[in-house]
């Protein structure tokens, strides 16, 4: 699966993503050397301020030898402290100095009262919990000093370095990201367009896509898609003319060979010739018959012939009983019967509709013979072609829409009629429901086609094959 | 009669030629669209077979032809095309008849004989529909034996309707059958006479089809 998203949005997402990501590294590089540097650089500070201490220490120590003798060495530490920072001028230096025995004999206001590290401790760096200390021991006396960073304060430096190196991403974030989707967009704008080129294309619209000005890549796919259009085109073409071609092909001949065996009926015949020839005929007219019923499957199921244009239904049921309605006896009991003056449409191929139609009505006047078949036309979109005939029975109706299955045995028909139907109706997304009995009648057979309504706009909510059954309504 | 036959299959023009002229009638055979243009103008043609897929072009093309030179010659096209449109076509171009190959050759031969009847005794043709006997030439209808009176308005639209019995008659070609472009016509003055023509014939005589007009049913009560 690919991610969800356009393209745009994608390319979007994930180089800001990238871009974002990128910058956290370098930012943790950035920080991780200043880090290094900044050590150095304190680490060298604390070395130099330590040796300068030292010296002036020792100096005020030899100036004021009495003083460090008579003083008790605990109250000293307190009051030396002010003295010596006035002395020393270094007040933002932390620092210890310690005696020999251990004691701090001169500390600085934040340094703690107990000496940072052990009398064992060796000259140079150290680090205890919360300070980074450098101890140097005096050459001669028996002193040491610390001199001291806080951990914490570095730390706090650290931090305060690696923020203001991602500030800046923050704030510039949504910015990159806004110009990452227009240079997306822009780029990706020929993409759009031969998009909703070739979803104008179809069965009506077969015209190259694309142009001038693509980028190479797009230029690429644009062939393989004018390319692709043009073998579909040339497979609809021949389809077409097939479907065509087949009916004239198929009929002429048929409609010959009919004239020729009435002619011949017309002489006077030996009887067993008659016979024969009458033989011929029905076998010719059932041949005819077949034909028609194949020639409409293959309408019916051809990619090549739909349209998609509004149906007045009501004018589809009557042009296609008028064409009944010219034999006298259909005349009497065929009936059409619209629900309302104004038109009830869907959206469809006209020619397959009044194929489907025609259909149910021979169907209905070939296995209800004599009964009367109604026609209706009522909303929404919905024709009904109901016969009062015998009907089928419950186990019939269930196989009825497969191919090649008749209603009964005893009156011809090929089994393909109401297949015609389903597929027709499928093709538009209507569906097709038989009862036997006829709704609100004893008997009789009932076809119900539930098409779109015109005015509905969407015609892809119902399923394919939804072929609904129905005992009495 | 003499009757044109436009078609190109030789087969199929031969054998309706003989069928034809076994059941005597006239035939000349035309087998292009330029064919059957050189033959209008040389004989009086009481009916054109027209095939619609010709090599030279479709055979509708001559409808206009036909029609121009012989206001009351029958038209019937005899084709492969069975697809609604192309009937819808065919007739709205003015072809009086559609036939579809292969066609039931006692269906063609009745229609001619009724092109015929109609041709040699003017319009006297008596029109049986379902309970009804329209006699057009002595304008006199019965509804199972009985004799009806109808008024001059009536009689136009009966004879409309019994001319073509297949058809669904739209309100507007009735209105305008019923009356001249200038009459003042009320909305609703082509009902008044439909529903006196079934107080008269039988109410379920004629049939509304509400949105497309009104077929003649020709039933009774």
């Amino acid at each position: 699966m690919f991610p969800r998203g356009t393209i745009s949005q994608r390319l979007t997402r994930d180089l800001s993503l990238w871009l974002g990501l990128m910058w956290l590294v370098m930012s943790i590089g950035v920080t991780y050397y200043v880090q290094e540097e900044i050590e150095e650089a304190y680490d060298e500070s604390l070395r130099t301020s330590a040796l300068r201490l030292l010296e002036l220490a020792t100096h005020e120590v030899d100036e004021m030898p009495s003083y460090f003798s008579t003083i008790p060495e605990m109250a000293l530490a307190g009051d030396m402290s002010a003295v010596s920072s006035e002395h020393l001028l270094l007040p933002s230096l932390t620092y210890q100095i310690v005696a020999m025995s251990g004691r701090v004999i001169l500390r600085s206001k934040d340094a703690p009262d107990a000496p940072m590290m052990g009398n064992d401790a060796a000259n140079g760096f150290a680090y205890t919990p919360s300070w980074r200390v450098f101890t140097l021991r005096h050459a001669s006396a028996p002193l040491r000093i610390h001199v001291a960073d806080s951990r914490a304060h570095r730390r706090e430096e650290l931090v305060s370095i690696w923020i203001w190196t991602l500030l800046p991403l923050l704030a510039v974030f949504p910015g990159i990201a806004w110009g990452i989707r227009r240079v997306t967009k822009h780029s990706l704008a020929p993409v759009e367009s031969l998009v909703s080129e070739i979803a104008k294309r179809g069965v009506t619209n077969m015209s190259p896509v694309g142009g001038k000005g693509l980028p190479p890549e797009m230029q690429m796919i644009c062939d393989s898609t004018n390319h692709l259009l043009t073998r579909l085109k040339d497979a609809l073409d021949i389809e077409r003319s097939l479907a065509a071609n087949a009916a004239h092909e198929l009929r002429t001949p048929l409609a010959a060979a009919r004239l020729r065996l009435a002619n011949a009926l017309d002489q006077s015949l030996p009887e067993t010739a008659r016979m024969a020839m009458d033989e011929a005929a029905a076998s010719l007219e059932r041949l005819a018959r077949r034909a028609e019923k194949l020639l409409q499957m293959s309408r019916a199921e051809s990619s090549a012939s739909f349209v998609r244009e509004t149906v007045d239904l009501g004018a589809l049921a009557c042009d296609v009983a008028e064409d009944f309605w010219r034999d006298p006896e259909i005349s009497k009991r065929l009936k059409v019967q619209i629900s309302r003056d104004e038109p009830i449409t869907t959206i469809g191929d006209a020619d397959a509709l009044a194929l489907a139609l025609r259909n149910l009505i021979e169907n209905a006047l070939r296995y209800a013979p004599e009964a009367s078949v109604k026609v209706k036309v009522m909303e929404p979109a919905t024709i009904i072609v109901r016969d009062l005939g015998p009907g089928v029975d419950a186990a019939t109706l269930d196989v009825i829409t497969t191919r090649h299955v008749r209603r009964s045995n005893n009156h011809g028909g090929y089994g393909l009629g109401l297949s015609i139907v389903n597929t027709v109706v499928d093709r538009h997304n209507g569906q097709m429901r038989l009862y036997s009995p006829a709704p609100g009648h004893s008997k009789g057979f009932a076809v119900a086609l539930v098409l779109k309504s015109a005015s509905d706009g969407n015609s892809d909510s119902i399923g394919t094959n939804d072929t609904q059954q129905g005992r009495d309504a | 009669m003499r009757i044109l036959l436009v078609e190109d299959d030789p087969a199929l023009a031969g054998a309706l030629e003989s069928f034809l002229r076994t059941n005597d009638f006239v035939v000349d055979v035309a087998g292009t669209l330029s064919a059957a243009k050189l033959a209008l103008p040389l004989a009086e043609w009481g009916a054109v077979l027209l095939d619609l897929h010709l090599p030279d072009g479709d055979g509708l093309d001559l409808l206009p032809v036909v029609r121009r030179r012989y206001p009351d010659a029958t038209v019937i096209i005899l084709t492969a095309r069975d697809l609604i449109s192309d009937r819808i076509r065919g007739l709205d171009a003015g072809a009086d008849d559609y036939l579809v190959k292969p066609f039931d050759p006692e269906e063609l031969l009745a229609r001619l004989r009724a092109v015929e009847r109609r041709r040699f005794s003017g319009t006297s043709s008596v029109i049986t529909i379902g309970d009804l006997v329209v006699d057009l030439a002595r304008s006199i209808v019965t509804v199972r034996g009985e004799s009806v009176v109808l008024t001059a308005k009536e009689w136009t639209l009966l004879r409309v309707f019994a001319a073509r019995p297949d058809r669904v008659h739209s309100k507007a070609a009735l209105s305008s059958a019923l009356y001249g472009f200038d009459d003042d016509i009320g909305s609703n003055t082509l009902e008044v006479f439909v529903s006196h023509l079934r107080s008269k014939l039988g109410k379920n005589c004629i049939q509304t089809l509400r949105g497309q007009g009104y077929r003649l049913t020709g039933e009774g009560d």
